[in-house]
Order: structure tokens, then C-alpha cells, then sequence
């Protein structure tokens, strides 16, 4: 493999890794034709608002 | 948005992909091996598209096809989403923070296929405007 595509593995796993409780070891959409992913919630993307929303007021 | 039709699979060799599923099946004590049904199409369709340039809607959807083949015994959903949302870092990159975690979101709900209609409209409009 190239570095670059080293860099991309790594990172990759990493991400992977992060995420993991969201997902099933099972290949679910595989068996049903519907896959599985755990909701992260709306918590993240409320907090990139408040930290956008702050940023601009300055 | 110049590149966003290019040749996305291009940085992530099949074997790349196996080595993720392997980290994520041994950080779980899961089983890595490959299906015996879906391994052989999964493989040639993710090195097909390699070397074809793609356009990001393309992208999602490979990852898609190649989930729902389950090329391996376990975690074949974060495996693909985890690849393709990582293919999306330099994309964006160049978006608001609001808008890349909406896109990133879409793009594995996609791959995992779980994303609902709402989120398949939202996408369109946020290509539509990486777009111009």
C-alpha cells in the first residue's frame, strides 16, 4: 500500500473504532434488506450550532 | 465544488478494506473471515469502481451495494460506513461545521441503510450546493 492509502487505513480504524457501539456485528441488512446504526442524537450537531452560533456574535 | 466527481475508491485498495474489518471484528472479539456468498461480488464491485470516477451520491451507494453483500461475518455496516465517511474528510472540510455533520451523517445512514426520505432529499440539496 501507499503512504497515502496507510494514512486513509489508519485513520479509517480510527473512525471505525470511535463509532462502533453504533452498529451490530450481524450482517442485518445483509439477512432483512434494513441495516442497523444506532442514533448518535441530536446532542452533536446542537452543540456545533451553539459554538457556530457563539463564533458569529463575537 | 471542483472534485466532486473523481475517482473517490481510488486511495482505498480492497485489502485496505479488509484490514479495517479485521481491526474492528479483533477490538470486539468478533469473528473476521470472509462470506463465502458475498465476498467474491463485494470484492470485484469496490475494485471495479476504483478506478471509475464517481460522483459522491455513486460513492454512497457502492458502499451501500457492498454492505448489503456482507462480504464478512460481522460489523460489514461499519466497516463500509466507516470508509465512506472517512473518504469524506477533505469534502468537508470546505462545508460549515453544521452542514458537515448533516452530510457526514446522511452519507452512513446511506451506507448503513437506515437513512429515511427526509434525509435523501436533504442530501440532494446539500450536493446541489457543493455542486455550484
Amino acid at each position: 500500500m501507499t503512504v497515502a492509502e496507510n494514512k486513509f487505513l489508519k485513520e479509517a480504524i480510527k473512525q471505525g473504532l470511535r463509532m462502533q457501539h453504533r452498529f451490530l456485528a450481524e450482517p442485518v441488512l445483509a439477512r432483512t434488506g434494513k441495516g442497523y446504526m444506532k442514533s448518535e442524537g441530536v446532542a452533536t450537531l446542537q452543540r456545533i450550532k451553539a459554538s457556530l452560533k457563539k463564533s458569529k456574535s463575537r | 465544488m471542483a472534485g466532486l466527481v473523481k475517482k473517490w475508491l481510488q486511495i482505498v485498495p480492497w485489502e485496505a478494506v479488509v484490514s479495517v474489518n479485521a481491526a474492528l471484528c479483533e477490538a470486539r472479539k468478533a469473528l473476521h473471515k470472509p462470506t463465502s456468498d458475498g465476498y467474491t461480488p463485494a470484492k470485484e464491485l469496490w475494485e471495479r469502481s476504483r478506478s471509475r470516477k464517481l460522483s459522491l451520491a455513486e460513492v454512497f451507494q457502492i458502499g451501500f451495494q457492498c454492505h448489503r453483500l456482507a462480504p464478512f461475518c460481522n460489523y460489514n455496516g461499519n466497516t463500509f460506513v466507516t470508509i465512506i465517511r472517512t473518504l469524506l474528510n477533505d469534502v468537508l472540510k470546505g462545508l460549515p461545521a453544521d452542514k458537515a455533520h448533516i452530510l457526514r451523517s446522511i452519507a452512513g445512514h446511506i451506507v448503513a441503510g437506515t437513512a429515511t426520505d427526509i434525509e435523501r432529499k436533504q442530501l440532494d440539496s446539500i450536493l446541489v450546493t457543493l455542486g455550484k
